[in-house]
């Protein structure tokens, strides 16, 4: 797993709760890379499960909610972080459909290694958008939280609608349906 | 107090602790990226050193295929320097026998012959016309595809030259039961191109004409246009034989292709007189295409000539008869062809004297004054070349003209002799046309 995905969890943790919280977090939880992240590495993804377990226990908030916030946290840094992703798009369902032939695409040509997930178009029409999200790490809440804020990034909570379908028991794929509605 | 304060300390320290277990981890992590950089611009680097290598290498590999490709080329061009050289000195190994029996048999011609002499002479005229045509043919054909032919331009009157090949196969066609007939429209007195090869288009169409028609007529037909700079001549040539069948046509024009296999049997011809004509027409800018049917064939031939740079200089028949009596000097090393070139010239009525070698002819030059001399190329010792040069530097009050004698027929030949001095070029075996032309061009200039 990216360091990237390690080092912006961290900042999430200590936006969210505090630096002190963030670094005892680190040393509640056995990690073979002793915490120490950065974006350009990679780490195991154990050591992700890892924490999330901490936190969870800590806060007593369950996994999959800590992975949607994430994943809105998330969202927002890479508007910060890639800005030249969002230029020319201007509504979620486009932005949501690119996802697996643009984006990735230039991602890889930073990290060949990366192990993206994948998000293929089953389905699109004007008004509709359905996205199948496959990935071995199974983290389809975290794609969820990525989805929801997507659609805030551009204005559009009031018009588009995200669903979401487990398409087996373990979560792993998962089909989300943008929606857009004709009552806004 | 105190116990808040050792609280607070307790507090403290473990918040410097772990302010320095951050830091660490936080150079740990600096550390770390600061390897995967160094790693990733090493991967960059080596990739970037393939990339040149293989750049490189593939340099080398087009550098290999260039160098193969010129040194094929240059294996070829090679090739058919030699082929062309084969072919020169076969013309020549070919022509100086030919010079001979064809020479003496014209002599012979000139004897007091009884009639069975006679026949067999003009069946052994005949023939070694037939030989040298055949050698000529192919001789031309090879310059052709090898490109070593080259045009004249030089200024003649077409409807001569065309009628001066239809009265040649006038007595062959007349004595079947076959009409000649010659018709000229439009033409100017005179045009600059190679006559030499209009003729031999010519005479191919009309050969084919007189070969393949057993009654009826044959119709040669010469017109022209006039066009920018010049004109385009058209000849056709008609005739009520045995046609040309559509699936035939297209080959027609193919080197060593007949209308069928039985031709060769029947008519004889090597199957190159139309490649020949058709490559000929098409260095002059021209074309040629045949149309057939039942009532015969018609080949129709097109070319482009320039204008005529000057008057034209009709030879009269009448002078040719009675030709001036001029000094001839014959320079060549071979037996033969010295008999032949003497007994011709004496038949037509020249004082003759005759040399083996190059310095035997400067010292008669130098000796006495003649109008012509005839001056073979290959001698061993001095050639052709070197004596013309050194007879033209001679102290003579008068130079004579001097006319080169060459069994090959390559047009660079011919530069060479003008670039040496000399005034003419003729093609060995050596005809009484060509020397009484040759002494004509010299009492008309006298």
């Amino acid at each position: 797993m990216k360091g990237i995905v390690f080092t912006k969890f961290l900042e999430m943790v200590e936006q969210t709760w505090s630096e002190d919280f963030a670094d005892e977090l680190i040393e509640a939880v056995d990690l073979p890379s002793g915490g120490a992240y950065t974006a350009v590495g990679t780490y195991p993804h154990t050591e992700m499960v890892s924490l999330l377990v901490e936190l969870s226990a800590r806060t007593g908030v369950p996994i999959p909610e800590l992975l949607r916030t994430y994943g809105r946290f998330l969202f927002g840094q890479f508007v910060t972080l890639y800005p030249g992703f969002f230029k020319g798009t201007s509504s979620s369902l486009d932005f949501a459909a690119s996802i697996e032939d643009v984006i990735h695409v230039e991602v890889r040509k930073l990290y060949p290694d990366a192990e993206l997930p994948s998000f293929k178009v089953i389905e699109r029409t004007p008004d509709r958008l359905r996205l199948r999200y496959q990935s071995d790490r199974h983290l389809g809440d975290l794609a969820q939280g990525l989805m929801e804020a997507c659609i805030t990034h551009f204005g559009e909570s009031d018009r588009v609608v995200l669903t979401r379908e487990n398409m087996d028991e373990e979560g792993a794929p998962v089909c989300f349906t943008l929606q857009r509605t004709t009552a806004a | 107090m105190l116990h808040v304060a050792e609280d607070d300390g307790g507090v403290e320290d473990e918040r410097l602790a772990r302010a320095y277990r951050r830091a660490a981890r936080e150079r740990e992590a600096r550390r770390a990226a600061e390897m995967l950089l160094e790693q990733k611009s090493l991967e960059l680097y080596q990739s970037n050193e393939q990339l040149r290598q293989q750049a490189s290498r593939l340099e080398a590999m087009v550098d290999a295929r260039t160098a193969e490709l010129s040194a094929a080329l240059e294996q070829a061009t090679a090739a058919t320097r030699a082929k062309s050289d084969f072919l020169a000195t076969m013309s020549h190994e070919i022509r100086t026998p030919l010079n001979a029996v064809i020479g003496l048999a014209d002599v012979l011609a000139m004897s007091p012959l009884n009639d069975e002499q006679e026949r067999h002479l003009a069946v052994l005229i005949r023939s070694a016309g037939s030989l040298l045509n055949l050698v000529n043919d192919i001789l031309d054909f090879s310059k052709i595809e090898s490109g070593h032919l080259e045009l004249e331009r030089r200024d003649f009157d077409p409807a001569a030259e065309i009628g001066n090949v239809v009265e040649a196969f006038r007595p062959q066609v007349e004595a079947k039961d076959v009409t000649l007939e010659y018709r000229v429209s439009g033409l100017p007195a005179v045009m600059r191109g190679d006559s030499l090869r209009v003729r031999q288009i010519a005479t191919n169409l009309l050969s084919n004409a007189a070969k393949f028609t057993a009654q009826g007529r044959i119709v040669v037909a010469l017109s022209a246009t006039a066009r920018e700079g010049g004109w385009e001549l058209r000849l056709t040539v008609s005739d009520t034989g045995v046609g040309v069948k559509a699936e035939v046509m297209e080959r027609l024009f193919e080197p060593f292709m007949q209308g069928d296999s039985s031709i060769t049997r029947n008519f004889g011809g090597t199957g190159l007189g139309l490649a020949i004509s058709r490559r000929l027409a098409e260095l002059m800018a021209g074309t040629i295409t045949v149309t057939s049917g039942e009532a015969g064939s018609t080949f129709a031939v097109t070319l482009s000539l320039e204008a005529a740079a000057a008057e034209p200089v009709r030879i009269d028949a009448q002078r040719a008869a009675t030709l001036p009596r001029m000094s001839v000097l014959v320079v060549d090393d071979h037996d033969t062809n010295r008999m032949v070139a003497q007994a011709l010239l004496r038949k037509l009525g020249q004082r003759v004297v005759a040399a083996a070698s190059g310095p035997e002819a400067i010292e008669f030059a130098g000796r006495e004054a003649f109008d012509l001399i005839l001056m073979d190329m290959q001698m061993p010792g001095m050639d052709g070349l070197t004596a013309t040069r050194e007879i033209r530097s001679l102290p003579l009050t008068r130079q004579p003209r001097i006319v080169a004698l060459t069994a090959n027929a390559f047009d660079r030949d011919r530069e060479r002799c003008l670039e040496a001095g000399m005034d003419a070029f003729v093609t060995k075996p050596v005809r009484a046309e060509d020397v009484s032309r040759e002494l004509l061009a010299l009492s008309g200039a006298a």
